[in-house]
């Protein structure tokens, strides 16, 4: 019984101690609980600036950004996302994905095709998508997606949407003028400022007989016969001062070696900011007009010609008929006394007749001078 | 709702595997077949009671619950401190000779072995590093600090803890059965106070998930149908065994003599995050509850404690040592499919499962 209780008296002893050890270990877990504490407050600190960082980023992007999680719902959202799809607050505050699709359908053309294909997305899991969304109202988004990873895990996705109505309906005009320029029977090409070529329309090769690939990257003096380099220079320097060139004809020389008359019109390309990166120039090939126009003063120059001729050859004339005029004239007269009151009036007449056409064929001599 | 209920523990051995450690040295590789027949026959056996929840029956835990991580360190001696029992008995633990302390073996070991049988959950039991702390002599060792000790203590019962875990036991359970124990050598608590907070340092090493699949056990201490500190009032120790940072908690419940005032006790302690599996079968009574018995138990625990937060299990292991030969196998999981069919009765009463 007396060994028992020494035995319980010295297991009360080492438990004791025991706990006196214990006591200081847990003075030194709260010790490294405080600064665990602390150092936590200080990340928290900074994990709230970075998420402040994070979510003033997320708004200042000019797209809209959707995270949805692996679960369908969403974890995320910016004030962008919200202004392209006009979403209801009801609608966001489910933080489901599915409610939002709904809305975001309804403004697109093809609603089902947009939900397959969100459906198609989920269940296959690519890395990334594009899309194209034409919306009822005539607007165009284009949609990116990208699974989001953390620490090697797939935790759902990032959408983001960005509005490229205006970006679109710009390439539609670009194509368009694309295609006039490439349709028009005047040549079109485009140059840098220090001369080199950067496109070339078909008109172009037509009149040149030079290909785009033959051109393009190539100096535009190619173009000009030796004796009108200097033009090239003229033509640069108005450019960038920002003049244009207006219905300049010059000549231009082929591939195979014949001139050209041609007329040009040449313009600054500016870029967005207004800044001129270039010229256009359209040629105009004017030398059916030019060989009328030498044509028309040929023939002028033989008119005046054959005018100067024809009145030496009228004063001649009328000088030359004048004197057998004046002679007639005269002897009628004479004539006329002689015979004055012997005539009968049949003969006075013929006379008479005679001596009208005498006076009108002098009329005429004096005319024709 | 379905009130789980799940096993403590141990199942007496098959008496052909305690006579042969009886006669050889139990870490003798000729018993290997033995323990994994016992092994497998428990689990075949406990899977045929219903129990959602099974144990390998601490079939291979060297002679006790208690000391199974430890016998047979060479820097141990077998003259430890002796835990009394009611009846008259003791059971002696190892002391710690010299550094460093390492566990000689873990409990995920165990596991590996009963999960290859198993086709439900499997918990394991581990010891608690309060019990293991009463190795270190009176005397401080030369050149091994008590708080060195304390601190490779903590460390290897959270590795056993941890390898449990990632093994995909279904819950952990620490027995600290020297809760009351404590009350008994400290009427003053301090010492008790003291575990708690070992018991705490090892537990604030796992997550808030992860604490919700440890548990912690506390009995009186069965073993040869007797008990240790069955005498040390459970006011004393519940408010403080509640501070404990675990998810669950294993009462022993059926032996006491005023259950209503124990679940009283529990009600006003117990945290909302935590779950508290009560004893509603009595391993040391030699009579087998009737499902009926265990299922107005139950019920009588529902009363008090909010069904959510209630389990049922056992008050104790039916043989948390080795060689205790006072209840058999039969009995074990006759009590074992009565707390099983009677706590399914109860939930169907509650409205549940």
């Amino acid at each position: 019984m007396a060994k028992r209780k020494d035995e319980e008296e010295a297991l009360r002893s080492v438990a004791l101690q025991n706990a006196q050890s214990i006591f200081l270990a847990r003075q030194r877990a709260e010790e490294e609980l405080i600064r665990t504490k602390e150092a936590l407050e200080v990340k928290t600190h900074e994990l709230t600036r970075s998420l402040a960082r994070m979510r003033a980023t997320l708004e200042a992007t000019t797209d809209g950004i959707l995270v949805t999680n692996s679960h369908g719902q969403v974890t995320d959202y910016n004030a962008q996302f919200v202004t392209i799809w006009q979403l209801p607050r009801e609608v966001l505050d489910t933080r489901e994905h599915l409610p939002l699709l709904t809305v975001m359908s309804q403004y697109c053309k093809e609603p089902s095709q947009f939900l397959t294909r969100i459906d198609d997305i989920n269940a296959s899991s690519p890395l990334d998508t594009y899309d194209l969304l034409e919306c009822t109202d005539s607007r165009v988004v284009e949609r990116f997606s990208r699974i989001q990873f953390v620490e090697d895990r797939n935790v759902g996705r990032v959408w983001s949407f960005r509005d490229i109505t205006e970006r679109r309906q710009a390439e539609v005009a670009s194509l368009r003028l694309a295609a006039i320029v490439e349709s028009s029977d005047d040549a079109i090409v485009s140059k840098s400022l220090d001369g080199v070529v950067t496109s070339w329309n078909a008109a172009a090769e037509r009149l040149f007989g030079y290909r785009a690939e033959e051109m393009i990257g190539q100096p535009i003096l190619r173009l000009l016969p030796e004796d009108r380099q200097d033009e090239e220079r003229m033509i640069l320097g108005r450019l960038k001062r920002g003049e244009c060139v207006d219905h300049f004809e010059t000549v231009r020389r082929t591939k195979d070696g014949r001139l050209l008359d041609v007329s040009v019109t040449i313009s600054p390309l500016r870029d967005g900011r207004g800044v001129i990166i270039g010229a256009s120039k359209i040629a105009h090939d004017i030398t059916v007009r030019k060989q009328a126009e030498d044509a028309r003063a040929r023939l002028l120059v033989e008119v005046q010609r054959s005018n100067e001729e024809f009145q030496q050859f009228a004063h001649i004339v009328s000088h030359d008929l004048s004197e057998p005029l004046r002679t007639i004239t005269s002897f009628l007269q004479l004539l006329n006394r002689r015979l004055q009151g012997t005539l009968d009036a049949k003969a006075a007449e013929y006379l008479a007749f005679v001596e009208e056409g005498a006076q009108r064929l002098r009329h005429l001599g004096t005319e024709i001078k | 709702m379905t009130i789980p209920t799940e096993p403590i523990g141990s199942i007496p051995r098959p008496p052909r595997l305690i006579e042969a450690v009886v006669t050889r040295d139990s870490a003798d590789p000729t018993l290997d077949p033995l323990y994994e027949e016992a092994i497998r026959d428990t689990i075949e056996r406990f899977e045929a009671t219903g129990s959602p929840v099974i144990t390998d029956g601490e079939q291979r835990k060297y002679h006790n619950f208690w000391t199974y991580s430890v016998e047979g360190l060479p820097n141990t001696a077998p003259d430890g401190f002796a835990i009394p029992f009611a009846a008259g008995h003791v059971r002696r633990m190892p002391r710690l000779t010299g550094s460093p302390f390492r566990y000689k073996r873990r409990a995920d070991s165990y596991l590996d072995v009963a999960l290859r049988y198993a086709h439900v959950p499997v918990k394991q039991a581990v010891i608690s590093p309060s019990a293991l702390s009463l190795m270190y002599p009176a005397d401080e060792i030369p050149g091994y600090t008590r708080e060195q000790f304390l601190q490779d203590l903590l460390d290897e019962h959270e590795t056993e803890i941890r390898k449990c875990l990632e093994k995909g036991a279904h819950k952990v359970q620490i027995d600290f059965t020297e809760g009351r124990l404590a009350l008994k050598l400290d009427p003053s608590g301090d010492l008790l106070h003291s575990f708690i907070d070992l018991n705490n340092l090892a537990l604030a090493r796992f997550s808030a998930a992860e604490r919700q699949r440890i548990g912690v056990h506390t009995c009186p201490g069965g073993d040869r149908d007797s008990t240790h500190s069955a005498d040390v009032d459970y006011a004393e120790l519940l408010p403080s065994l509640f501070a404990l940072k675990a998810g669950n908690f294993y009462v022993a419940l059926a032996g006491e003599t005023d259950r209503r005032r124990v679940l009283q006790i529990i009600r006003k302690y117990i945290k909302p995050y935590q779950r508290v599996f009560v004893g509603v079968v009595a391993p040391i009574d030699p009579r087998v509850e009737t499902a009926e018995e265990i299922r107005d138990r139950t019920l009588e625990a529902a009363a008090y404690i909010p069904v959510e937060q209630l389990g049922t299990t056992d008050d104790c292991g039916f043989s948390p040592f080795c060689d205790d030969t006072s209840t058999t196998r039969d009995t074990a999981f006759e009590k074992i499919r009565a707390r099983v069919r009677g706590t399914a009765l109860a939930s169907a009463r509650l409205g549940g499962g």
